[in-house]
């Protein structure tokens, strides 16, 4: 009844409920068209013109092997990352949902803290702990369980765990702020219809939280594709990402090869998102009936 | 959606014998708050109960005791003769309607109430069967592929219904089903849940702290309060005869008026005010004597109002206000002593003016004599 009442204003006076959703909007607006699609239009104007006109860059790139193997390592890092985080954090932000308000909020601080933590610092501590004279590899030879020191450092898995640790508090905010939404008397409901506790996490849980799911893993995709000084410092210049490609095309004056890089490193992220969101279309799922 | 009587020829579910549930001696407390006390209560076999009792009386947790969703601190349930008080709720086959509804809300009405069948692994034929004939049941059709956000709450509760007996259980549980709906409706699906009770056979536990619709409902009422039961029985006597002032006051309007028991020539009587005398009913002589003060209740229909005073018992009042509720006028009126005085009367009869001096008459076998607590008038 009452949402009638508001649709009746707002169809009274939709020119000047325009006006002020405008209004609103503007500040945003400005910041987005100033620095985010005035620079792109730049970048992608560069990555055509520089150093001739045409299309030069995108064939060099795509002519290139090691390219290929660039987006691909991109690609999978940051899928593997995604997928981590997914099975590390659905736990954890599950645990919360159970813990009474106070606790539940404890323990969403100290799982978000090492977001308080510069991200370099986190970083040299993870080279600290992975290095041939690390703390594992130390720990390990004091066993006497390894003769020579392991590589834990500077390849792809030392990425992988560094950009999970990272990217984790993310997800654990997200999921479990999908998670503490659900109607417990939506699982109580299907408990007394008879469903057993897999079933109704199956068919009535996941569900719910998919907005959630889908929510968590295209942050910590998107987040992931894009991140460069991670890999550059856990990688040890072994390992290339397209971000850190673009760096070094830089640092090289190739600024048209560095921005022809940057459009398609934007394309696959977005491609990756479209295909993710259509897989999972989260408008086929409610929560708690608030969608409408 | 038609507000008609709803239609009950389709015979639909199968028609279950529903099972008998005993509550013994439960108790259960949140914390340090005991909810329920030393809780007893026996529901017979296909019989309508409703549990009535003010908000904070333990209703909600009563049932969800007896649906397995809460496990008592102490006693027992025992439901068709099998102890059930540790089983989980999925094993004990009750249908249970929340109060908000609780559809999945990703699922259309089809699936929603498809959903124990499937989980029962019945064949898709046999729940497209069953399915449509619980929609049916509830006067649903044709709305199956709709998503519960795109029903009106009625619908949706009644969503809520049929899925809770497309499973034929043998016990249904419902907690305030119709606590959200105007009036009309609730009337609407009330007639419907019953009906459909009736021709089923379930046994029946309903949860409201609408006494009006505890009393057009059931067969048997239990009134609840801190957590006990205050009275246990047929609506009429829950009203007619409260055994409590609670009860007596939380049932309907009441007025009530001191009175004190009297030895006169042929055994006890109670004087009230203004020289008025009630016959003592016999539950109360045989614990009271000479000299003890009782409660005296008068419901507001009981009474009759006149111009001039005829027959006894009789109190004097002015009108102060008159209200007009389509069916009756009510009718606040002041006694001699000061004390209001509420009068229910057909709206057939004429209303008193305000400011007038009136009459008030009823018959004393039907005062309601209260034995008030010890220290209280
Ligand atoms: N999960 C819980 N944790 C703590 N206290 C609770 C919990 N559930 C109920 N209570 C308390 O138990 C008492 C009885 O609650 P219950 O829900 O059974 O009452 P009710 O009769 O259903 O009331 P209402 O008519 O408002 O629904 C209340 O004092 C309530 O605050
Ligand atoms: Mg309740």
């Amino acid at each position: 009844m009452s949402r009638g009442g508001w649709r009746r204003r707002t169809r009274r006076r939709p020119y000047r409920d325009s006006l002020v959703g405008l209004a609103l909007l503007l500040p945003c607006l400005v910041v987005v068209l100033l620095f985010f699609a005035y620079p792109l239009i730049g970048v992608f104007v560069r990555s055509v013109s520089d150093p001739a006109p045409g299309i030069s860059n995108y064939v060099e790139i795509f002519s290139s092997r090691a390219f290929r193997n660039i987006l691909r390592l991109t690609v999978e890092v940051s899928l593997l990352t995604t997928v981590g985080c997914l099975v590390l954090g659905f736990p954890v932000a599950w645990y919360i949902t159970t813990l009474e308000k106070r606790r539940a909020q404890l323990f969403l601080v100290l799982s978000t803290a090492p977001l308080w933590v510069a991200i370099l610092a986190r970083l040299y501590a993870w080279t600290v702990i992975l290095g041939r004279r690390g703390l594992i590899n130390d720990s390990l030879a004091a066993m006497g369980l390894v003769q020579e020191p392991l590589d834990l450092l500077f390849n792809t898995r030392a990425i992988l765990i560094g950009m999970i640790h990272v990217m984790l508090p993310f997800m654990i905010l997200v999921l479990y702020s999908s998670m503490s939404g659900v109607d417990e008397s939506l699982v109580e409901s299907a408990d007394s219809l008879g469903a057993r506790p897999r079933q109704t996490f199956v068919r009535i849980y996941l569900p719910l939280i998919s907005p959630g799911l889908i929510a968590g893993s295209l942050l910590v995709l998107i987040m992931s594709m894009g991140f460069f000084i991670l890999p550059a410092v856990l990688g040890g210049g072994g390992d290339i990402t397209i971000p850190i490609y673009v760096q070094t095309q830089i640092r090289l004056f190739k600024w048209g090869i560095a921005s022809a890089m940057s459009m398609i490193l934007l394309i696959v992220t977005l491609a990756l998102f479209a295909l993710l969101t259509k897989v999972f279309d989260p408008k086929s799922v409610v929560v708690g009936g608030s969608r409408r | 959606m038609s507000e008609s009587t709803p239609s009950t020829e389709s015979r639909s579910l199968q028609p279950s014998t529903g099972a008998r549930i005993e509550i013994r001696g439960v108790r259960h407390s949140f914390g340090d708050v005991l909810v329920l006390d030393e809780f007893d209560l026996t529901v017979e076999p296909g019989e309508f109960l409703t549990l009535l009792g003010p908000s904070g009386s333990g209703k909600t947790t009563l049932l969800r005791i007896v649906g397995g969703l809460t496990i008592p601190d102490e006693g027992s349930v025992i439901v068709g003769g099998v102890d059930m008080t540790l089983l989980p709720a999925r094993e004990r086959g009750m249908g249970f309607v929340f109060q908000n509804y609780a559809l999945f809300p990703h699922m259309t009405v089809q699936d929603n109430v498809a959903f124990p069948l499937q989980i029962r692994g019945i064949s898709s034929d046999q729940i497209d069967r069953d399915v449509e004939r619980a929609l049916e049941l509830v006067n649903l059709q044709g709305l199956g592929s709709r998503l519960p956000r795109e029903l009106s709450g009625g619908q949706q509760q009644r969503v809520s219904l049929a899925r809770a007996l497309v499973f034929n259980p043998t016990v249904v549980l419902m907690d305030e089903p119709l606590g959200s709906l105007d009036k009309r409706l609730r009337q609407y699906l009330q007639n419907s849940i019953r009906l459909l009770q009736k021709e089923i056979g379930f046994t029946a536990v309903y949860v409201t702290h609408d006494q009006e619709e505890a009393f057009a409902m059931s067969d048997r009422i239990v009134v609840m309060h801190g957590g006990t039961v205050r009275q246990l029985g047929v609506p009429e006597t829950v009203y007619r005869s409260p055994t409590e002032h609670f009860v007596a006051d939380f049932v309907g309007d009441i007025n009530e008026i001191e009175g004190v028991l009297r030895e006169s020539g042929h055994g006890l009587i109670i004087e009230i005010a203004e020289g008025n005398t009630l016959v003592v009913p016999p539950y109360v002589s045989r614990s009271l004597g000479e000299g003890d003060r009782v409660l005296c209740g008068i419901r507001p229909e009981m009474v009759v109002i006149q111009e001039e005073p005829m027959g006894s018992p009789r109190l004097q009042a002015t009108v102060e206000l008159v209200s007009f509720h389509g069916n009756s006028y009510r009718i606040l009126s002041r006694l001699r002593d000061g004390r209001r005085f509420i009068v229910e009367s057909s709206s057939s009869l004429a209303a008193p003016a305000e400011g007038s001096t009136v009459w008030l008459h009823w018959d004393e076998e039907q005062t309601i004599v209260l034995i008030p607590p010890d220290g209280q008038p």
